[in-house]
């Protein structure tokens, strides 16, 4: 490749990096904001003076306000625990529903795809106070099964409806090749159909343990207690207090808490990009 | 195939998933679950050695509100009283604490269940279904306090029952910075809000401009700031008989007033602040003054000992029609699902722990966080022993409520404080530079508002 065509090329691909670089920098911006932030002593947060966006006396001391928080990490594990057991819950429902809206080919199929997706429209302003009461029927109300039995409720309708559109995009031949060679139709959906559905039901899963994650209003009001906090929440009565916000603890908190939704991105984003995308297209 | 078929036929795939989802949902519901509320923390000096009364011994009563986060010894105060009195009377307290609370009252309300006694800031009146009337505690509490300040019937009192008992209020002092107000020839904060204006010119003029919080984005600071202005040029929302008396000249002289101090003096980002963005400014050294609780002084001292060293606090200013304060009220009320020894429990607990023998040292703690609203407190020994906190013995007899010259809070007294329309009026006056087109436009809103009620 000589030097001119080298050139040509990198003036054509020039804006698009320039553009790509801008919104990286407005997307990432935040979160370099809270870790520099996390990184600074309560004057260097408030000084204005010189390159405020370089930490001028970098130090862990708000790691170590948070990790020294009574029941941080109880927190953490909390919101660890919760958010892999809804999300275990919310995928297997889905995948089922998902399924059988999108291959199944019965009367009013189409319809009840639309029904469950509404469902996922109602507020949850609205929903808090009926669902508190039937926890508190059922003696539940104040404990982490509340989460765990509540937070899919508001999970299952947008998986179903995610993981029906990747169904409906899949070929139907192989699963009907291996229902000819004499496997039952659970057999075919195991081997066949969910392998190939794997990375819609990934992005489902991610999407489930992000929401759960980063679920504020129900942990505040179906759960009681100190120990059965929930981050958002924990961390929040910790740090703020009226007029009052502690920045520097509640940027390091912050930081920490999105660590490991990023690790699972990071893990997961080929197949999550090919999720997402899947279902964009027919045929 | 036909091993594979045998792996995982229909039966099987049922029975395993049947297996699995039962085993995380047994799992989820047998999952250790902690006691949904913590006991009473270790027991205080000087609790209430009140009898107990028969018919609340046993009893168990559930507090719920928000944390002192700001300053946790405040619930350290509460927790060591409640266990030292629970343990005389034979009655257990329980604490929940949840930053957000108003979510957790709706459905303690909606369930019947999860608390007894509440804590809140904005106005009970929200709740007025939902609590027992507790006039018996209020009179015992204002016959020793010498009687309450007006702000308390003000916002517990809703057709003639009392919501809730108020535990204090926050009050709004000059913050100001000691040593460039130094620099300009004054030792303290100037007495009129006129000469306030030609200091925060000259200090303006130096890139150290005022941040008063003229703004409806805030539900502290912009409900009590404008009003410091409003009330200073005798402006007010209501007359004491109901009727409303916001549109006056005496508004008018105020905006024009704010808006000459948001031009000459003023922080021009101060129409859009937060609760927390004069904080903030004030702890960058970006505004000279602001006002405020002492929320910025003692985190001040904590971490930046210099800047508390060289700030000072002051009452606020006076205008032509005199010197005004402001004040919000955190209270206590008792839920009306509660009942019998529970009730018996709660009332007498409340009436022991406000008590101006036991409740004293809540205030002492406070700092100036938090002042009383019994004209008795005035030779109690809870007053802030910081020299520059001292302040808040003069600033306590001198705030008023929202809705001032109401007795008691209507309902759209309540609205207009909840919409933060003065914020809105002196926001907009500001921005604009008109004042007769704020009022003009805040008086339509409070039309609207008057639809609801």
């Amino acid at each position: 490749m000589d030097s001119s065509r080298l050139l040509r090329k990198a003036r054509k691909s020039l804006p698009f990096y320039l553009l790509l670089g801008a919104v990286m920098a407005v997307l990432l911006f935040p979160f370099y904001w809270g870790l520099v932030t996390s990184l600074k002593s309560d004057i260097d947060i408030y000084d204005f003076t010189g390159n405020f966006l370089i930490p001028k006396r970098p130090n862990l001391a708000n790691y170590d306000t948070v990790f020294s928080t009574p029941r941080y990490f109880t927190w953490f594990w909390n919101t660890l625990y919760v958010s892999t057991v809804t999300t275990t819950i919310s995928v297997a429902i889905s995948v089922m529903a998902g399924f059988a809206i999108a291959r199944l080919q019965f009367r009013g199929a189409a319809l009840a795809g639309t029904l469950i997706f509404i469902t996922y429209l109602a507020p949850k302003g609205f929903l808090f106070v009926p669902l508190a009461q039937i926890l508190n029927n059922w003696g539940l109300l104040g404990g982490l099964p509340a989460l765990m039995l509540t937070y899919p409720t508001n999970l299952i309708p947008f998986c179903a409806w995610l993981l029906s559109g990747y169904f409906a995009n899949l070929p139907h031949e192989p699963e009907e090749c291996a229902m000819v060679d004499g496997a039952s139709r659970i057999g075919a959906i195991v081997r066949i159909t969910l392998p190939m559905a794997l990375p819609g039901i990934i992005t489902a899963a991610i999407f489930s343990f992000t929401a759960s994650w980063n679920e504020l209003l129900y942990s505040i009001v179906f759960v009681s207690g100190e120990q059965n906090k929930m981050l958002t929440n924990g961390v929040i009565g910790a740090f703020v207090g009226g007029d009052w916000f502690s920045w520097g603890p509640l940027m390091a908190a912050s930081t920490l808490s999105s660590l490991p939704i990023a690790l699972l991105y990071l893990l997961f984003t080929d197949r999550f990009v090919s999720g997402i995308t899947a279902g964009s297209t027919k045929g | 195939m036909t091993d594979r078929k045998q792996l995982m036929n229909r039966r099987t795939f049922l029975r395993t998933t049947a297996l699995g989802v039962t085993g995380v949902i047994l799992a989820a519901c047998t999952a250790p679950v902690a006691p949904a509320v913590a006991p009473t923390a270790a027991p205080a000096a000087g609790a209430a050695a009140a009898p107990a009364a028969p018919a609340m011994e046993g009893a168990t009563i559930k507090f719920l509100g928000g944390p002192w986060s700001f300053l946790p010894d405040l619930d350290i105060v509460i927790d060591s009283f409640a266990a030292e009195w629970g343990k005389e009377n034979n009655v257990t307290i329980t604490f929940e604490r949840d930053a957000q609370v108003l979510p957790k009252i709706q459905t303690a309300i909606e369930t019947g269940s999860g608390a007894n006694i509440i804590q809140f800031s904005s106005p009970p009146a929200i709740f007025a279904n939902a609590l027992v009337d507790v006039k018996e505690i209020v009179a015992q509490l204002d016959s020793e306090g010498g009687g309450y300040l007006p702000n308390a019937p003000y916002q517990m009192v809703s057709e003639g029952r009392w919501l809730g008992v108020p535990i204090g209020q926050h009050n709004w002092f000059i913050n100001y910075r000691e040593d460039w107000l130094k620099e300009e020839g004054y030792d303290a904060f100037p007495e009129t809000w006129e000469e306030a204006l030609s200091l925060g010119a000259k200090l303006k003029a130096k890139g150290r401009p005022y941040g008063m919080p003229f703004t409806d984005l805030a539900g502290g600071d912009g409900n009590a700031v404008p009003r410091l202005v409003l009330w200073a040029f005798g402006g007010k929302e209501f007359n004491a008989d109901g009727s409303l008396t916001l549109d006056s000249q005496e508004t008018l002289d105020a905006l024009e007033f704010a808006i000459r101090l948001h031009n000459e003096a003023g922080d021009p980002g101060e129409v859009g602040y937060d609760d927390g963005a004069n904080n903030a400014a004030f702890l960058a050294g970006q505004i000279s003054m602001t006002p405020n609780v002492n929320t910025i002084y003692l985190p001040a001292k904590k971490n930046n000992p210099e800047l508390a060293a060289n700030m000072n606090h002051a009452l606020p200013p006076q205008g032509p029609a005199g010197r005004f304060g402001y004040g919000s009220l955190p209270w206590w009320g008792i839920l009306n699902q509660t009942e019998g020894a529970e009730l018996d429990a709660a009332k007498a607990f409340m009436a022991a722990f406000l008590s101006m023998k036991n409740f004293g040292a809540f205030y002492k703690a406070g700092q100036g966080y938090i002042l009383p609203l019994l004209p008795n407190y005035d030779n109690e020994p809870i007053w802030p022993e910081d020299p520059k906190l001292a302040i808040a013995k003069e600033m306590f007899k001198l705030a008023l409520p929202a809705g001032y010259a109401l007795p008691n809070q209507t309902k759209l007294a309540a609205l207009i404080q909840d919409k933060i329309v003065i914020g809105k009026l002196f926001s907009q006056a500001c921005s604009t530079g008109d004042a007769r087109g704020a009022l003009d436009g805040v008086m339509k809103d409070i039309a609207d508002l008057e639809l609801l009620t």
